[in-house]
């Protein structure tokens, strides 16, 4: 038996060797891809500065809060931690890896919605792909919330199984990366698409309003302002969503208890014009700069930012 | 022992068959089926296990074994891990002493089984999951086809489906070894058969067999017990006649039976009817039983097998008859009703059957090819031997290259394959 074992130890050693090194060298080709799945996480590791503004949410808060326009206008230093296809417990996730490696902001713009509280599970995998052997500590993070194999986890390489298309395509993507946010130059992409209303019914899980109240009470013991914004979204997800009332109870409520400011998009006309979104969630870059203009005066109206 | 029987099979039918008779009930009559249906999810493995438990009661019966007292080896013998979900279906008569003796671990059987279970690793993933790539490609759009890309989707699905059922043996016995237990064979290098009654010597030896001992052999097999009246008679062709209509029954019974087993559908039964009436020539003609030897090899006196490089041209041809035999009955296999059935073959009788196939890829297509000539060599050369690592007789040095070549082509074609594709034999 004891021979058995390390004939096999011996056998299995230069194999584990061979997928650790094509393992590290396939993840520093997605770190180094210009793709909107690797970036977002990359680019947080990578900026060392350190930011009075962040802004948190999915992917319309990524692809919506310009910080260039936030920056001129409001003479401060933003990021956009705004993290595509995550609700708040993955936000949440990547906003503490977040504040490991800068130094905490003083202020969070936090854009919410009726998807912020609809807990995400195992979707959008590729995101975190190439950081589990960087980062054993996002590794342990994720797996509350991801389904990944002990295999996956442990055995260098063994997470890329069955993904060569699909990481072909993040080492060909490029996007135009400035600090967290990408704006998306797409054309309309609803014109046809039926009105589905599952896809606007409004989560209220509890276990996510919770996190999200403890990361609230978190960030106001450190003196962190929070802002809560609802960013525009497509006139007809307004008139045809079930929850849309729902959605302003919860959050209402929400920042009533922690004494937050809201600031609401949803009935600004630019709801109604469809050359300024991409789809019925999402405003396209010049959506995104028209409503992150505005949104930059309201703030300094609002006199939000302590001079 | 009857109502044994009737529980056994009785927990079978109503998973796996009760649906299709009540859809074919309701459709004989012309009435709504959705109320008769239970929709029960089928457990997985169930076939195998339930025969397994059945072989153990006639057995019983039969006094070929004792009944034992150890629920223990009893369990285990039912949910052997390895075995349980795709078999091979064990007897207990070979499989229940082993999980009552004592066991010690044995460095050869370990290493062999390590070697064994490399090899169904990659008939399985590097052969079958790349011919099911293409295979489910071509079949999700059957009628814009081209022939000849019917017709390749057929070859491959032949691969696909031993790579796929042999991977599977080959891993299970391979870690049954790994414990100390010697599983049945289950495959015998069917593909290189010399006729059709070869060919079922050498695919499923555990289910060919289970029907053989269990179904063929007490309905009066070949050599059925004559009645009073016909031997009264005295007449010997009367006798003759009587006692080939008889094998000749048996054996469509059990082939259609086989083929039901698969699953409730009517192209599995279609399926067992073609084989059985491919049988029925050989079987008049008394040369069911002509190749109990394996192909291309001469026992000499004292018994030992020498294996020759390369078969005569008789040997080839018939190989690629019987081949040719098996792909057109895994079209009617893989086909998921009569309709597709249909499409399938009036789609490679087509007057395209001569144009270029479509090929995915080249780098896909090179790879496919190669795989496979690669399965087909070294089962060539072992094809006398377990499996197709067994007992290497090159140097240590080679063995491992060859192991780490396999290793590697294994991990390559994991990361390349988009979905891993489960067991076939899962479903059934």
């Amino acid at each position: 038996m004891k021979k058995y074992l390390l004939y096999t130890m011996l056998f299995i050693i230069p194999i584990w060797i061979v997928l650790l090194g094509a393992d590290d060298s396939l993840s520093h080709r997605i770190r180094c891809a210009n793709s909107s799945f690797s970036q977002p996480l990359y680019d947080m590791y990578n900026v060392t500065d350190s930011f009075d503004i962040l802004i948190c949410g999915n992917s319309r808060a990524s692809v919506q809060y310009n910080p260039f326009i936030l920056d001129s206008i409001l003479e401060c230093n933003s990021y956009n931690l705004g993290y595509d296809g995550c609700a708040v417990n993955i936000q949440l996730v990547k906003y503490e890896q977040w504040c490991k490696h800068h130094s905490n902001p003083k202020y969070i713009i936090y854009n919410i919605d009726l998807w912020t509280m609809n807990e995400t599970r195992g979707n959008n995998r590729e995101q975190i792909f190439p950081y589990f052997t960087m980062d054993r500590n996002l590794m342990k993070n994720m797996d509350i919330y991801h389904d990944y194999t002990i295999a996956e986890k442990f055995i260098p390489f063994s997470r890329y199984i069955g993904h060569k298309n699909m990481i072909e395509d993040i080492l060909v993507d490029s996007i135009s990366f400035y600090k967290g946010y990408y704006g998306c130059d797409w054309e309309w992409q609803h014109a046809n698409v039926r009105h589905n209303q599952d896809l606007y019914k409004c989560a209220c899980d509890s276990n996510m309003i919770e996190l999200f109240c403890n990361f609230i009470e978190k960030q106001q013991s450190k003196n962190t302002k929070i802002l809560f914004v609802y960013a525009p979204m497509f006139h007809t997800i307004l008139q045809n969503s079930p929850d849309i009332q729902k959605m302003y109870d919860m959050y209402g409520n929400i920042a009533n208890q922690y004494n937050i400011s809201i600031l609401d998009y949803n009935t600004e006309i630019m709801c109604q014009d469809s050359t300024l979104f991409y789809n019925k969630m999402h405003l396209n870059q010049t959506g995104a700069e028209l409503f992150t203009t505005k949104l930059a005066h309201n703030i300094d109206s609002i006199g939000f930012l302590k001079k | 022992m009857i109502a044994n029987i009737i529980v056994n099979l009785g927990i079978l039918g109503i998973y796996k068959y009760y649906d299709f008779f009540a859809t074919q009930f309701a459709r004989l009559f012309g009435i709504e089926s959705d109320f008769l249906l239970l929709h029960l999810i089928l457990p997985v493995g169930i076939s195998f296990y339930t025969f397994q438990a059945l072989s153990y009661s006639i057995d019983v019966y039969r006094k070929q074994i004792q009944p034992t007292h150890d629920i223990v080896a009893f369990t285990a013998f039912l949910s052997f891990f390895p075995q349980l979900v795709a078999g091979p279906i064990e007897r207990a008569t070979n499989l229940l002493p082993q999980f009552q003796k004592k066991r010690t671990f044995d460095y050869a059987t370990a290493v062999d089984g390590m070697r064994q279970i490399l090899w169904g690793l990659f008939k399985k993933i590097v052969v079958a999951d790349n011919c099911a790539t293409y295979v489910d490609t071509v079949l999700a759009d059957i009628s814009s086809q081209s022939g000849s890309t019917l017709l390749l989707a057929a070859v491959l699905f032949t691969f696909q489906i031993y790579g796929d059922f042999s991977g599977y043996s080959d891993i299970a016995i391979g870690t049954a070894k790994l414990f100390g237990i010697k599983l049945m064979r289950n495959f015998n290098v069917p593909y290189f058969s010399r006729d059709i009654a070869e060919f079922w010597r050498r695919w499923h030896i555990s289910l060919t067999t289970w029907f053989r001992d269990y179904v063929y052999i007490p309905l009066g097999g070949s050599r059925p017990n004559i009645p009073e009246t016909i031997r009264q008679k005295g007449d010997k062709a009367l006798e003759a006649r009587y006692t080939k209509w008889i094998a000749l029954r048996n054996t469509f019974v059990i082939f259609l039976l086989s083929g039901f087993w698969h699953g409730a559908n009517w192209t599995f039964v279609l399926w067992g009817a073609y084989h059985a009436l491919l049988f029925v020539p050989l079987l008049l003609l008394n040369k069911n039983r002509r190749y109990r030897d394996t192909v291309a090899t001469i026992t000499l006196p004292d018994g030992t097998i020498k294996t020759k490089w390369l078969p005569s041209l008789k040997e080839a041809g018939q190989m690629l008859l019987t081949f040719t035999l098996a792909v057109f009955g895994w079209i009617i296999f893989r086909a998921t009703g009569l309709k597709t059935l249909s499409a399938w073959v009036t789609g490679i009788f087509d007057s395209s059957l001569f144009s270029i196939p479509w090929l995915m890829n080249r780098s896909y297509y090179i790879t496919l090819a190669i795989s496979i000539l690669v399965l087909i060599l070294v089962e060539w050369i072992n094809r006398t031997r377990e499996h197709g690592l067994a007992a290497p007789k090159v140097s240590k040095l080679s063995q491992l290259l060859v192991y780490y070549i396999l290793v590697t082509w294994v991990i390559i074609s994991m990361y390349i394959n988009q979905k891993a594709v489960t067991f076939i034999y899962f479903q059934f």
